[in-house]
């Protein structure tokens, strides 16, 4: 017990890299997510076109190709980043394409006349997205927003790649040091501890948008 | 003239669903138009009420054009002019259209508020006031779920009217609802009458159109036929 409890005390370096990673992904990625998904029902088709094919591109390669190649692939055409920002930026895009893609489908699951009564009272644009679209949206996304925010947390040990240590890393420094699969344990209790309070969270905001059908 | 439409054509598809539409409403007065389904009618009032461009025509509300047809294109009010025509016409939709993730107090406020920067206070006032009129104050921090089909038309008709529109549009009042509903609406828009402002009413339901108009328009295939 006493090991697990220092393993958990010499891993915490690696658990504040995961929950770095995880949460600057995750504020970033929603921002440009309403964005790209506003973008992607432009009437302009240019636009919508331009959108459609980032989305398609950051949902069909992998993740960890996209990490790779805007660590070790951009310098080769003179552009570089340090690891974090490598990280960042792959991530932050690649998540805001599926955000994206979530946040779309929500927006075209509001019953149009929504649209309709918004516009006849003269509301703006903007307005209307935040008064009567988003709040409808959210509601209709979470479980599906509550499932890639999970994948999210278990991504983040694919920064691996480019040498940052995050807990999944220093497991297995742990494990080739002690000779053990204990620091592995350690890291699947910290992984499930995670995704368990990020689960009640949703659970607690799902219960907080039942006050209306 | 608070609502002159002239030569409204209309297509979708290259289908003429509306035909050299042309018609006038004044103060005070209450029209009906009246037709079959797939008549046109709802077309109409959603052209009258900017949710549908026109092919050729005009449409001029309170003074203001909403559509005018130029030489070779059709002008679309903008602006400040389309908020001023937005807010002298109020539109309560068939299925009402409340938003339901806000309260019925903050249905009717938040066009004031958000749009015509209404003080809250004021706004909350004449939606007090409104809901009153409509008996349904009780109501004002329900959901739109909590209430009963009449009870959400009242409240549509309160969003649309919170902001004094000279113009009020119903499509359909009448679908669905049981004779009682259907006397306290027929109230509501003769109160409307007296109040000087014009109502314009799309509806199939005959009785009800005759019994309440100051004038019918027949409407058949797009065109109108008396």
């Amino acid at each position: 017990m006493e090991y697990i409890i220092n393993l958990f005390i010499s891993m915490k370096s690696g658990m504040f890299v995961t929950f770095y990673i995880f949460i600057v992904t995750l504020i970033f990625s929603l921002i440009l997510g309403i964005l790209v998904a506003v973008l992607r029902l432009s009437k302009i088709k240019m636009i919508e076109m331009a959108v459609s094919l980032y989305i398609f591109i950051m949902r069909g390669t992998p993740l960890l190709l996209q990490i790779i190649f805007v660590f070790f692939g951009l310098p080769i055409v003179g552009i570089t980043f340090d690891r974090y920002t490598a990280v960042f930026i792959a991530f932050i895009l690649n998540y805001a394409a599926y955000f994206a893609e979530i946040f779309r489908a929500g927006i075209q699951s509001i019953d149009k006349g929504q649209f309709e009564a918004a516009k006849v009272l003269g509301l703006s644009r903007f307005d209307t997205y935040r008064y009567v679209i988003f709040p409808q949206m959210l509601k209709n996304i979470l479980p599906a927003l509550a499932n890639e925010v999970i994948t999210l947390v278990k991504d983040t040990a694919l920064v691996y790649v480019v040498g940052i240590s995050d807990i999944l890393r220093e497991g297995k420094i742990a494990v080739n040091r002690d000779a053990t699969l204990i620091p592995f344990l350690v890291v699947a209790i910290f992984y499930a501890g995670f995704i368990y309070v990020l689960s009640n969270l949703f659970k607690n905001i799902e219960e907080k948008f039942e006050y209306y059908r | 003239m608070l609502l002159k439409v002239e030569g409204l054509v209309k297509s979708f598809r290259g289908q003429r669903v509306l035909d050299n539409v042309s018609f006038e409403l004044k103060e005070g007065e209450v029209v009906s138009i009246f037709g079959k389904s797939g008549a046109g009618k709802s077309t109409l009032l959603r052209c009258i009420n900017g949710l549908e461009t026109i092919d050729e025509g005009n449409i001029k509300i309170n003074g203001e054009y909403l559509y005018r047809q130029n030489e070779n294109f059709i002008e679309g009010a903008k602006g400040e002019t389309l908020k001023k025509i937005r807010q002298s016409i109020g539109y309560v939709f068939q299925s009402f259209n409340l938003f339901p993730n806000l309260t019925v107090l903050d249905n009717i406020i938040l066009s004031p508020v958000k749009a015509y920067k209404l003080d809250k206070e004021k706004a909350v006032e004449r939606a007090v006031k409104l809901l009153e009129k409509l008996n349904i104050l009780d109501k004002k921090d329900c959901y739109p779920y909590e209430l009963s089909g009449g009870q959400r038309q009242r409240v549509a008709i309160a969003r649309a009217c919170v902001l004094s529109p000279k113009i009020i549009c119903f499509d359909e009042p009448t679908s669905a609802v049981d004779d009682e509903v259907k006397k306290s609406i027929a109230d509501i828009i003769l109160g409307f009458k007296k109040e000087n402002m014009a109502v314009l009413i799309v509806s199939h339901d005959k009785e009800f159109s005759y019994s309440i108009s100051d004038r019918i328009i027949k409407i058949e295939e797009g065109k109108i036929i008396s």
